[in-house]
């Protein structure tokens, strides 16, 4: 039997298909909201596990400084990693992977230039023995990559702090 | 009488979700290739950082003495000039006379050792490139510096990690 030809059948009424609509309509929405949400949040991921291998590659290249010529007061007459680290402004690290020393830059003049997206810094802090004695024997390390996603910033620091064991004077 | 859907309604409706549905799977897809993405970076960074650490570690702590493939001669020379060059194995002897080396076997870091163990530090997800370490004194009774580089690439995504480590022989 064709129902669309027997009588007492009726078609859908305007109110009816309008809600059916509304319901569908609020469906697709809140569905690609979720999934545009989704995307944003593993975009951010994605760049937080390249933050965090960025943060970790300029500790590591830091230590090998450290490692190689410690230094031990901020008026040495070589570039030791004392000395180097006696500028108060900080490093800006931009490229990787890292070859050498940049110039002294303040966190705030350092562009988001590493990757086209991230910024590298760091700001080392030397401290002396003791009041007598003025032998820099730690360094303060403090690393930070930030980054902005869809108009929120986000950091990943890395903080630390180098020591020798044994004056080399 | 009233009348049911013609043809043409249906016809609009289906072409409406017809134009609906691509643009959601659109966007459903787009997050699979990037959680794909994330998934081989990961992987990539978590081989990579085991790698690293690992020579890193036992070299630095076990490491007596960087020496050539007879394991005979120490390599590592006085810098004064030229730099040393990059080489693809490294051999290396500890206190008790036992030897171990890292090389590359196909694609991935292997590591071996005198006393007859064989492992890889990564695996076939990975495939490694640019592996290469030198070594150098600053003076000649200090202890060598050994620099290990290599880079982590993703065999599914276009992910490529560079790593690097410096370090100074503890038990020279």
């Amino acid at each position: 039997m064709n129902i669309y030809t027997e009588k007492n059948t009726h078609s859908f009424s305007l109110i009816e298909v309008l809600i059916f609509i509304t319901i569908l309509s609020l469906f697709f929405v809140v569905a690609v909201s979720v999934l545009t949400a989704s995307l944003r949040v593993s975009k951010i991921n994605e760049h937080k596990i390249l933050a965090k291998h960025y943060a970790e590659e300029l500790y590591e290249w830091l230590k090998s400084e450290k490692e190689q010529n410690w230094g031990g007061t901020t008026t040495d007459t070589q570039l030791t990693f004392t000395k180097i680290a006696s500028q108060v402004d900080g490093y800006c690290f931009n490229s990787s992977p890292i070859t050498e020393w940049t110039t002294p830059t303040e966190y705030n003049s350092c562009l988001h230039s590493l990757k086209g997206l991230f910024r590298r810094h760091v700001v080392l802090t030397p401290f002396a023995v003791s009041d007598t004695d003025s032998y820099i024997d730690r360094v303060q390390v403090s690393i930070i990559v930030d980054w902005s996603d869809y108009g929120n910033t986000y950091v990943v620091p890395i903080k630390s702090v180098f020591s020798v064991w044994e004056k080399t004077y | 009488m009233k009348k049911a859907f013609t043809f043409i309604e249906i016809l609009v409706v289906l072409g409406i979700i017809s134009l609906a549905l691509p643009a959601l799977f659109a966007i459903i897809i787009t997050i699979f290739q990037q959680e794909t993405r994330i998934y081989a970076l990961k992987d990539v960074k978590q081989q990579g950082d085991y790698a690293l650490e690992n020579i890193k570690f036992t070299i630095q702590q076990q490491g007596a003495r960087i020496v050539n493939s007879a394991y005979q001669d120490e390599v590592c020379p006085l810098l004064t000039s030229p730099t040393p060059t990059p080489a693809s194995h490294i051999y290396v002897m500890d206190h008790e006379q036992n030897t171990f080396t890292y090389y590359i076997n196909s694609y991935k870091i292997a590591s071996e050792s005198s006393i007859g163990t064989f492992s890889f530090l990564t695996n076939s997800r990975v495939v490694i490139s640019n592996f290469g370490y030198s070594c150098y004194k600053t003076n000649t009774f200090s202890p060598p510096i050994v620099v290990a580089s290599f880079d982590v690439t993703s065999t599914t995504s276009n992910i490529t990690l560079p790593y690097r480590t410096t370090f100074q022989l503890r038990s020279y």
